[in-house]
């Protein structure tokens, strides 16, 4: 399995990217890349390549699933798991975002020490599906 | 030195919350602006932006209650936003007491007053790591074990169990000033399914007990602002009270002034720093009633019903349970159903003599430590001894007064129960002891066959116990197992079995509970019992446990479990302890496997298994999902030709393969896969749109099709109707 290393987090609130940021880089140890929007998400993700994006539903502008749909259009981010992350919803909207080709959902707000520990299981498992 | 992480969340939390009054007052003047504007579109975007902000951080910083106030304005303000949808009456008298809500925590300085933790239970499955009401999909496909699983175990949704068995948990305030105590405190309640709220300083205490009305208020004595400040503040608290709440101290101090200090306030116990989680826990279920305290149960038997009456009447009075019978005919019977502590005969009745029913009683072994009073106007010395000889514990007079009569019987029975518990229970823990336990267990194996449920025992063994003991001592080893004995009381149902069963080992029986839900059980009561802080002379320290699993019906017999569960024990301790294993040896009777709690109109289904052939992963989702509902076991593969490589131990009886993969120039792949897999089901899979052409795949030898992503009821449709023409085929 390919080791998790740089993770694009993708989440306009500002106090959410500094817990989400010392919770993937402090406690799990992962090269994060924080942006505000989806524009400036799909301006430097191809640069970045990242492993895993983290990607919030509803952001201003350009929100979750439209960013990801840009994002696949790029060869080199068509296959990088992305994981959503939304407030407490229903579950069939969990299952549309699942259908827009997302590895998981977190559900925010998320508990900052074991953010990491769930990200690192969706990567083993988007892998393990994957490669079966 | 990297800093440490907790820290730095605690920063940041800070300076959340010295944000947050000012959060709050920007949504509510919003809302303001929102009503003054007649409902102007760009106002509500402003405050549903800003609701929707604070619903998103609010929790993560420890502020749930106002978290949960923002989401429910955002999401009220959804529809009239989004889709257009007129704000309705209803709806903005909705979000009128939302903002009403909000604007009295803001008032009564809740916003800055609580700061619970950020819970840190450890959370290493991805169901536990989700808040508990997330509808989250089942992403883990199960183990390989689940082959050799039966279908359909009974519904044991896991969290629930584990939070449910008193109701709702108790709610604590702690009240402590050294942050880094509070919180290392608060987890460790936690872990034993206490709900607390930790604030730092007495200011807002009154109105925070008022508020919540916890079940206990543990309490941090010294405070900068005086000595005895806690004292003052809890008497100030029970004297607004009727009934008190019980306050449980905790101290640096261990003197006589202080200690008196606190029970004069009205304080229930007094812990001096440092203090052991598992000690304090101990007082806290004594306190808020954890603890079991069922009434004391009284048979009497006399032939003069009125007097039998007014026994009952007494007895009950006291807060006892009380049965009378008039016919001693019916002793035996009532033994068995009514389960009394004690009882009591009438020395002189019609049909048999008290000292005769005494002696039937006394022949039977089960009753033998059954406490029996005579109750006569027997004054005669020689026949009081002679009934005393014949088995009677006691011998009152008639007439007696009721308060002497519950006197007299409390008394009795209570010291009776108590010396039944050293029987059955161990002295340590308060669990069952062994002897208990094998005997109930072996009840318990016996409704499991006879309501055709799953059983799992598990075997749990402290990791390196003895280490504990020799470098702590004996006291505090006792205490890590106290510890233990408590968690497992707190996470596991009434109904299931915990027994000590020597030593370091425990015993626990779960009834309707499959091995796989038995695992996932076991597993984050061992992630808490790790994360449990000890306190031994030179410092704090952890202790983990390693535990084996088996279960009915795969061992149709007790030993056959109980031998099981050992060498998944022993697995589990080789492959480095703090570990739950699952036993994997097969039946080991040929009985086939049950299918617990089947429809009893619907038709028996058969045992499937799927093989899923498809590199898509939106099917490979949609059916993982699907089937994992229906309790169906399955593997995956890319394409037909690894399908055709794949070899089970167990082959599959069902192929859900993708459209594309056996269609046009590759319907050469349908017949090789009927053919290898014979007499497997196939069926095809593919999306809505394509329907007209996953029909026509039946005509070249697949034996139904199933549209992704499947609607509702589609699946088990489909699984009835393929199990019907298995039927019919026999």
């Amino acid at each position: 399995m390919p080791l998790l290393n740089k993770i694009l987090f993708v989440e306009d609130d500002p106090d959410i990217q500094m817990v989400a940021q010392l919770a993937l880089e402090a406690v799990g140890g992962y090269t994060v890349q924080m942006c505000s929007s989806g524009a400036e998400a799909l301006a430097v993700a191809e640069q970045f390549a990242p492993d895993l994006i983290l990607l919030d539903v509803m952001m201003p502008g350009m929100d979750g699933p439209t960013t990801l749909a840009e994002l696949r259009k790029k060869p080199t981010l068509a296959q990088t798991p992305v994981i959503f992350m939304t407030a407490r919803v229903q579950r069939h909207e969990i299952e549309q975002y699942l259908a827009l080709g997302a590895a998981d959902v977190i559900s925010k707000p998320f508990d900052p020490m074991t953010l990491s520990t769930q990200v690192a299981d969706i990567w083993k498992r988007a892998y393990e599906t994957r490669s079966r | 030195m990297k800093p440490d992480p907790a820290e730095q969340f605690e920063l940041l939390r800070r300076r959340y919350a010295a944000q947050i009054g000012e959060r709050v007052a920007a949504i509510i003047a919003s809302w303001h602006h929102l009503e003054q504007s007649q409902w102007e579109k760009a106002a509500g975007i402003e405050t549903r932006q800003l609701a929707h902000k604070l619903a998103g951080s609010a929790a993560m910083f420890g502020f749930a209650d106002l978290g949960a106030i923002a989401r429910e304005i955002d999401i009220g303000l959804k529809e009239w936003l989004e889709h257009d949808q007129p704000l309705t009456e209803a709806t903005r008298h909705y979000l009128t007491q939302q903002i009403a809500q909000l604007q009295r925590l803001a008032a009564e300085g809740k916003v800055t007053a609580i700061l619970p933790p950020i819970a840190t239970e450890p959370a290493p499955t991805p169901s536990a790591a989700m808040p508990a009401e997330t509808p989250a999909p089942p992403l883990t496909p199960p183990q390989p074990v689940a082959t050799s699983m039966p279908s359909n175990p009974a519904p044991r949704p896991t969290l629930p169990v584990v939070r449910d068995q008193n109701g709702r948990p108790h709610t604590i305030i702690l009240v402590e000033d050294d942050q880094e105590f509070g919180n290392n405190l608060s987890q460790q309640l936690h872990l034993f399914n206490y709900d607390v709220h930790l604030i730092a300083d007495l200011e807002g205490l009154p109105t925070l007990v008022r508020a919540l009305n916890p079940a206990a208020i543990i309490m941090d004595v010294v405070f900068p602002n005086g000595d005895l400040a806690g004292t003052e503040a809890i008497a100030a608290i029970q004297r607004e009270r009727t009934a008190p709440v019980p306050v449980i101290f905790l101290s640096q101090r261990d003197d006589f002034t202080a200690r008196l200090a606190a029970v004069r306030s009205g304080g229930h116990a007094y812990f001096a720093k440092p203090v052991d989680a598992g000690r304090l826990i101990e007082a806290l279920d004594r306190l808020t009633g954890a603890e079991e305290n069922t009434p004391l149960r009284v048979l009497i038997v006399d032939d003069d019903p009125d007097f039998g009456q007014r026994c009952v009447h007494s007895l009950e009075a006291a807060g006892m349970y009380a049965r009378a019978i008039t016919d001693p005919r019916e002793t035996l019977d009532q033994l068995q159903s009514f389960q009394p502590d004690l009882i009591i005969l009438d020395m002189y009745m019609p049909i048999c003599s008290g000292k005769e029913l005494a002696s039937v009683i006394r022949q039977q072994d089960r009753y033998v430590g059954m406490p029996i009073v005579f109750l006569s106007a027997e004054t005669n010395r020689s026949q009081q001894q002679s009934a005393l000889l014949l088995g009677a514990d006691d011998f009152l007079a008639k007439p007696i007064s009721p308060e002497d009569l519950v006197a007299a019987i409390a008394a009795r029975a209570g010291r009776a129960r108590y010396v039944q518990r050293f029987l059955i229970r161990d002295s340590l823990t308060g669990l069952l002891n062994h002897q208990a336990v094998e005997s109930e267990l072996a009840r318990e194996f016996a409704r499991a066959e006879r309501l055709q449920q799953p059983l799992s025992i598990a075997i749990i063994d402290i990791d390196h116990f003895k280490r504990v003991n020799d470098t702590y001592g004996h006291v505090v080893g006792d205490q890590v197992l106290r510890s233990f004995a408590r968690l497992l009381q707190q996470r596991l149902r009434k109904s299931d079995l915990i027994g000590r069963h020597g030593g370091e080992e425990f015993l626990v029986a779960l009834p309707n509970t499959s091995v796989i839900e038995a695992r996932t059980l076991i597993d984050t009561i061992r992630n808490s019992f790790a994360a449990l802080r000890h306190y031994g002379t030179s410092g704090m320290f952890s202790v983990t446990f390693s535990a084996g699993i088996a279960g009915y019906p795969q061992h149709r017999s007790q030993i056959g479990a109980m031998q099981a569960a050992d060498a998944a024990l022993y697995q589990a301790k080789r492959a480095g302890r703090n570990r739950v294993v699952i036993d994997t040896t097969s039946n080991e009777s040929t009985a086939s496997p049950i299918v617990a709690v089947a429809e009893p109109s619907s038709p028996p289904q058969p045992h499937w298994r799927a093989l899923i052939i498809s590199a898509n992963g939106i099917q490979r989702r949609s059916m993982r999902q699907a089937l994992a509902e229906q309790g169906v076991t399955y593997q995956l593969v890319n394409d037909v030709e690894r399908a055709l490589a794949y070899d089970a131990p167990i082959r599959p009886n069902l192929i859900f393969v993708d459209m594309t993969q056996i269609e046009g120039t590759r319907i050469p792949n349908l017949i090789l896969l009927r053919e290898h897999f014979a007499p497997a089901r196939i069926v095809t899979i593919a999306p809505t749109a394509a329907e007209p052409r996953a029909a026509a795949t039946t005509a070249f030898g697949a034996d139904d099709y199933l549209l992704i992503p499947p609607a509702a009821g589609t699946l088990p449709a489909l699984l009835d109707r393929l199990s019907a023409s298995e039927r019919s085929m026999l």
